[in-house]
């Protein structure tokens, strides 16, 4: 009897499983057919551009200035950052792009969406379903080059490139040929960027600077006192925030005359140099800060830009390093909390310890890295030519950077547009001026010469009636202009990167942590040991095959 | 579902016996239709993603594919366990649940007595309501209360320490108390919806039963010891059993709110490197060989703690 209910319920189950499994194969199938099509097609088609590559001569290109005989889509990234009210797939702008450029070429510009946040596991994750956009872009050339060895980018014909893009290739030509090959082959090209660093200031409570009677710093020793005076006054400690991504915390420590091969060597965003000597002079320096009680204790809680705003705007820190924009909330939230604050700029130098020059970071002369998708066709490539060739018209440009003349600014008689006041209407440009979408052309809003992008920064950089941060600013980069450092740029990809850099990371962050809230006496040790299980768990492997690729050349350094 | 064969047919195993399966999807068809779902929802989930698993043993490039990587065998594991914070992971992992499951496992049992035993119901679905709140909270809201709580410098808990003379203590930013504050953290969210399942185990007790014992001269505490307990064993035996299964995974995201950089030493465990490994860094392959790892080591603890369990007389999970 018991045996007998048993199988009644597997036979139940059996049958469920059963029409389960009949409709689930049903999809299943219908999947397996459409991928398989497309890797036809792809295999057609990549067999097609060889044949076409084999011949020579512009008549190896379709014309499509009368736009595609058949709709074509083209998938275009763009960076969500999350701003309260926009839209980033689907705005005013995007919607102009495709009438001014889609329907008049018969193609449909789909943006998008990439959160700014996480875009590499976005990226990835596109990557790997198979519907990442056609153009794969990232800011650091390292994670570039990550994506092309997961394959997820083609090979570029340059030829093509000039066909369709003559005016975008112009401006990028430069920069294709130098940094556009990876394992000899053209795989990345690039946005322009004339580069500003301006925009990346420290403010500091000049009220405090007043009350405690000390003047504005310029080195790391001043800044020091003005902390200690400010300690000693009840007031606040120095602001700062984790290290954990985006390695410049030692450029001011590097000393006054840096040695060539250390730069080559250490220098990378995504790898925290730990055993260099110039990380230990931070943590020592760092950890002094800490023990005298100047430095926020609880900076390693600050996990994003926002926490360390937030501890500036309560009061609980006298600094807070930020890109200034002119709708940055940081100075009125600050206003509101504590009438009386005042804030002014502070110099790069007020970062670099005595003996030691104000290093920083410095650009690359390129903006955006951008590869086309494995998967793009030759008629969508060339759509994404002929949009970024669209897009690099200086009009087009405009538009995109400033919105509607008369409706989003005036131009004043330099020709720079003037941003009407608090503009709210349906043109209204994201926070960051739509610079997610043309940065895909270049990384800067430029008019030709130093003064006049000065003069239109300050508009687009400075609060209202806070322009002078700006102008300081300006003129603190200008002293230290000379003080760039290029962080060595290596033409083949370093596997090891790839496979430490998130672990090193993690290690990197309970290291350095320990050791700035550790004791001074204890510090030494602490860092031997952290040294060596760094070296062990990786970065020997990073540095081994970094100075390989060193020592046959394929790098480029300034 | 067994019930409602016996009701409406009773007697009918011959029947059926004749004429097949075909019957039973005759006759209960709106059965099979409502359990359709759930069925789906299990196949797609739960065993549809197992054919992913095949990339722990290949070397999966995203651009390529399943199909197109190439297959490295056992290679992938090797490295992932030749890792520096393998080790420190199951460690981590084990001591975190094992701590989870003394402490947090009996939380809901006693619970569920204790509020079975409240006579004024307006008082105890107020108390249960309130019970069950922090279910429903995101853990990342739970982080953010934690650190606005419990802080150094500017926990409110903190502060009133201070306030009342005394040194603040790091319940969130020092190793050991990081660990006695996630497990009680953890205890306080998941207790309160724990005991849903007691309660209804509880209230499937038969009140004769009750009545016997209060005729032999048992009180409340002796009712619930030697009454309410014994009759809800085998649901904790149950629940035991499927807890042990999860000894080797536990929450993500509990750890991610709660942990920081300064108190590191628990908080890499195995979710934790299956998440850098396969969301922060892309390499799917380690992420999935960790994590079959993981669900193997899991499978063997139900299989064990069952074995165990019908050994000693209960009724088991399989």
């Amino acid at each position: 009897m018991k045996k007998g209910k048993v199988w009644k319920r597997a036979a139940a189950f059996g049958l469920a499983s059963v029409m389960a499994a009949g409709v689930l194969s049903g999809c299943g199938a219908k999947k397996e057919v459409s991928a398989s099509t497309a890797n036809d097609k792809k295999e057609g088609e990549t067999n097609k551009t060889e044949e076409a590559k084999a011949e020579t001569g512009s008549t190896e290109f379709t014309d499509y200035s009368k736009g595609f005989p058949e709709k074509v889509t083209i998938k275009i990234p763009v960076y969500d950052r999350g701003f309260e009210g926009w839209d980033p797939v689907n705005n005013y702008y995007t919607r102009w792009i495709q009438k001014e450029f889609g329907d008049k070429y018969n193609v449909t510009v789909q943006y998008v969406a990439i959160n700014r946040q996480k875009e590499i596991a976005d990226y990835m994750q596109m990557i790997a379903a198979g519907n990442a956009p056609d153009i794969i872009y990232h800011y650091d050339m390292p994670q570039a080059v990550n994506y092309n060895s997961e394959g997820a980018m083609q090979e570029l014909n340059l030829e093509e490139m000039k066909y369709y893009a003559p005016d975008y290739l112009k401006k990028a030509e430069k920069t294709i040929n130098t940094y556009g090959k990876l394992d000899e082959k053209n795989t990345f090209f690039f946005a322009d960027r004339n580069p500003i660093y301006y925009n990346w200031v420290t403010l500091i409570r000049q009220d405090w600077l007043d009350q405690v009677g000390k003047e504005k710093p310029t080195t790391r020793e001043e800044l020091i006192e003005a902390a200690k005076a400010w300690k000693t006054a009840g007031l606040g400690k120095l602001g700062a925030q984790i290290v954990n991504k985006s390695y410049t915390y030692e450029y001011p420590f590097i000393g006054s005359s840096p040695d060539k091969k250390d730069l080559n060597q250490y220098l990378d965003l995504n790898v925290a140099p730990l055993t260099w000597n110039v990380t230990k002079d931070y943590l020592k320096a760092m950890n002094q800060d800490f023990n005298d009680g100047i430095l926020d204790p609880e900076f390693y809680l600050n996990a994003d830009d926002a926490a360390w705003k937030a501890d500036f705007v309560a009061g609980n820190v006298g600094t807070y390093s930020f890109y200034i924009s002119a709708n940055t909330d940081v100075i009125n939230s600050l206003k509101a909390n504590d009438p009386k604050a005042e804030v002014s700029v502070i110099s790069p130098s007020a970062q670099a310890p005595k003996g030691s020059h104000p290093y920083y970071y410095k650009y690359p002369p390129y903006g955006m890295v951008m590869g086309i998708n494995s998967k793009t066709d030759e008629k969508q490539r060339a759509a994404v030519w002929m949009f970024l060739n669209w897009m690099s018209q200086p009009k087009n440009l405009f538009f995109l950077q400033n919105g509607a003349e008369g409706v989003n600014y005036t131009l004043d008689s330099d020709g720079i547009a003037v941003p009407v006041k608090d503009f709210k209407g349906e043109s209204k440009l994201s926070n960051n001026n739509n610079k997610d979408y043309w940065c895909l052309v270049t990384e800067m809003t430029d008019y030709g010469n130093d003064e006049k992008n000065l003069k239109a920064n300050i508009r687009l950089l400075a609060p209202a009636g806070y322009e002078d941060l700006v102008t300081q600013s300006y003129d603190y980069a200008k002293e230290v202009e000379q003080y760039g450092l290029i962080s060595p740029i290596f033409t083949k990809s370093i596997e090891s990167t790839g496979e430490y850099a998130a672990d090193l990371t993690a290690m990197w962050q309970e290291f350095y942590v320990d050791m700035i809230t550790c004791k001074p006496e204890e510090l030494d040790a602490k860092y031997e040991k952290y040294s060596k299980e760094y070296l062990d768990n990786g970065y020997q492997e990073i540095l081994d095959e970094k100075q390989k690729l060193v020592d046959s050349g394929d790098f480029i350094a300034q | 579902m067994k019930r409602s064969e016996t009701q409406r047919n009773p007697g009918s195993l011959n029947q059926s016996k004749k004429n097949g399966i075909l019957r039973y999807l005759q006759r209960d068809w709106q059965l099979y239709v409502l359990m359709f779902l759930p069925m789906l929802f299990i196949l797609v989930f739960k065993f549809l993603p197992y054919s992913g698993l095949s990339i722990a043993f290949k070397d999966y490039k995203v651009a390529k594919g399943y199909a197109g990587s190439e297959w490295v065998g056992f290679s992938i594991f090797q490295k992932v366990f030749g890792k520096r914070d393998f080790g420190q992971a199951v460690g981590n992992t084990l001591l975190l649940n094992v701590l989870d499951l003394v402490f947090g496992f009996p939380m809901p049992i006693i619970l569920a007595l204790i509020l079975n035993e409240i006579k004024n119901r307006y008082f105890k679905s107020v108390v249960q309501t309130l019970l069950y709140l922090p279910h429903f909270l995101s853990w990342v809201i739970i982080g953010g209360i934690g650190y606005s709580l419990f802080s150094v410098s500017s926990g409110v808990v903190n502060v009133l320490i201070q306030n009342a003379g005394n040194s603040p203590i790091p319940f969130l930013q020092d190793n050991t108390w990081w660990l006695i504050s996630y497990v009680l953290i953890g205890v306080w969210q998941s207790m309160g919806w724990g005991t849903i399942i007691y309660l209804a185990a509880i209230t499937g007790v038969n009140s004769e039963l009750y009545e016997a014992a209060r005729v032999d001269g048992a009180g409340r505490l002796k009712q619930c010891l030697h009454v309410t307990i014994p009759c809800i064993r085998s649901t904790i035996v149950t629940l035991l059993i499927m807890n042990l299964g999860k000894l080797m995974g536990g929450s993500f995201e509990r750890i991610y709110a709660l942990a920081n950089a300064k108190a590191t030493e628990y908080t890499t465990t195995i979710p934790v490197l299956v998440y850098r490994w396969g969301i922060e860094s892309g390499k799917f392959s380690e992420a999935t060989a960790l994590g079959l790892f993981q669900s193997v080591i899991g499978l063997a603890l139900v299989i064990g703690a069952d074995y165990i369990a019908k050994r000693l007389g209960e009724d088991g999970l399989i």
